[in-house]
């Protein structure tokens, strides 16, 4: 065992409060900590002053190599999220369902904004600290416009004895999305007049290109 | 005819997993639809002429949470308005199973666009959609399932005791039985038109917080223009009503 013999509490190591309220030791002084590049870590700092939490859903298996292949599975569940309280929302006037930026020391996404009564602020140690909760399923290829890992924000540091690790807790400040919006909305329910009308577009799209080619072989 | 099947579909138990929702596209063979989160778990955002089974998520806004999950889905009317709609304008576009009562729509009829309009009007609960070929899809109580004696693929994919099918009788004992139950606790506890449909619900609250069209707005067959379209009707159409 690299620490004990006793259960002790510790802070994680990042943290909205300052203190370990139970002992004069933050964080664990057992656990080795990484010197990469992209290694920083934050306490208390404004910048980042929500704390975020990740974890999994039914409809993906892990980083969702497997299910994001899955067109049920990716039909259910499309696109990176952030989960976040109606009080949160208010202060940074963000609207359900909007496409919003978050960022840690390590890295910043973008993600679809869930603002739900599910998620609550907490107070600890007599302040409002503000909780979003992200999944780790999406990134890289597929789906398309499906938005990146939380894995990109997150610190590497794990326990002491197993580096398990800390996902569960870590600090990140999110911001109204700047880019322009690229997606496209859903289309209509299938009325027969509006799908008879995207058919002939197609065609129409790629007529214009052999065209040109045609000529410069010419 | 009055007999036949049903589903009992207890929503006390349902923890919105969608094994019915992704069950229903496998034994159907249907599509996934490309999707995008609108601030919701709930995706797709309705039924569509390739999604039949679609579980709705609502979250009422308040002090304390309430999170309301409705496996929606095509009712199998006792007397479908649909076909009687239907049947004026393309004949054997809805088709009512005498065993099982089982209400189809059949893939090898085409129906006109405005006609279509008026089916999905006539249905209560919003279901009729139709694809870009003119053929009119929903839920077909996976009638090639339990023609076999099986049991329709939602059914038989939920793991928490949610969907239950059977025969009419025994499922309208099982929701009454549950309703006594859920009463103890949630007083506001209902069955969605147990007497007209073959889909039975058993919500806790108000219907309408958890899907608009959850229970019918009139009756079955009491709407203006159904009632009109009744009285036209010859008798011998109604033989099986009751």
């Amino acid at each position: 065992m690299a620490d004990g013999p006793f259960p002790e509490h510790y802070e994680p190591l990042e943290c909205p409060i300052e203190k370990n309220p139970l002992s004069s030791q933050r964080i664990n002084p057992a656990i080795p900590l990484f010197k990469g590049e992209l290694d920083k870590y934050t306490t208390c700092d404004p910048k980042f002053p929500f704390v975020a939490t990740t974890y999994r859903l039914t409809e993906h298996w892990q980083t969702g190599l497997m299910t994001r292949y899955q067109p049920w599975l990716v039909e259910a569940e499309p696109q990176m999220y952030v989960e976040l309280s109606l009080e949160l929302a208010k202060l940074r006037g963000i609207k359900n369902g909007e496409r919003i930026t978050i960022a840690s020391p390590r890295g910043k996404m973008w993600a679809k904004a869930m603002v739900t009564n599910r998620i609550k602020p907490f107070n600890i140690a007599g302040q409002t600290v503000h909780l979003v909760g992200l999944s780790w399923h999406y990134g890289w290829l597929v789906p398309k416009d499906g938005g990146d890992s939380a894995n990109i924000l997150t610190p590497s540091i794990g326990d002491a004895n197993t580096m398990i690790p800390e996902y569960k807790v870590f600090l990140v400040n999110i911001l109204k999305e700047e880019r322009p919006k690229v997606e496209k909305k859903p289309e209509p329910k299938p009325a027969p007049k509006a799908e008879a009308k995207p058919a002939p577009k197609p065609e129409a799209k790629p007529e214009p290109k052999p065209a040109p080619k045609a000529e410069t072989k010419k | 005819m009055a007999e036949g099947k049903s589903f009992f579909v207890d929503t006390t138990k349902c923890t919105a997993c969608r094994g019915c929702q992704v069950a229903c596209k496998q034994w159907n063979q249907r599509p996934g639809e490309k999707t995008y989160n609108q601030g919701s778990h709930q995706n797709p955002p309705d039924l569509s002429s390739n999604t039949w089974k679609v579980v709705r998520f609502s979250e009422a806004v308040g002090e304390k949470l309430n999170w309301y999950f409705f496996p929606d889905q095509c009712r199998h009317c006792v007397s479908p308005p649909c076909k009687d709609v239907a049947e004026g304008k393309a004949k054997g576009a809805v088709i009512q199973d005498d065993k099982t009562g089982a209400v189809i729509f059949n893939p090898k009829v085409k129906i006109k666009a405005e006609d279509f309009k008026e089916v999905k009007e006539s249905c209560p609960y919003n279901i009729p959609r139709i694809s870009g070929a003119g053929v009119m899809a929903k839920c077909t109580m996976c009638f090639d399932r339990i023609k076999e004696g099986l049991l329709p693929a939602c059914v038989k994919a939920c793991p928490t005791g949610t969907m239950h099918f059977g025969d009419r009788k025994a499922m309208l004992e099982m929701a009454n039985k549950r309703l006594a139950e859920v009463k103890g606790v949630y007083k506001n506890a209902t069955l969605t038109d147990p007497d007209d449909v073959r889909v039975i619900f058993l919500l806790i609250d108000d219907p309408k917080k958890y899907h608009k069209t959850a229970v019918a707005e009139n009756t079955i067959g009491i709407t203006r223009k159904m009632a009109l379209k009744r009285i036209l009707k010859p008798l011998k159409d109604f033989q099986w009503i009751g």
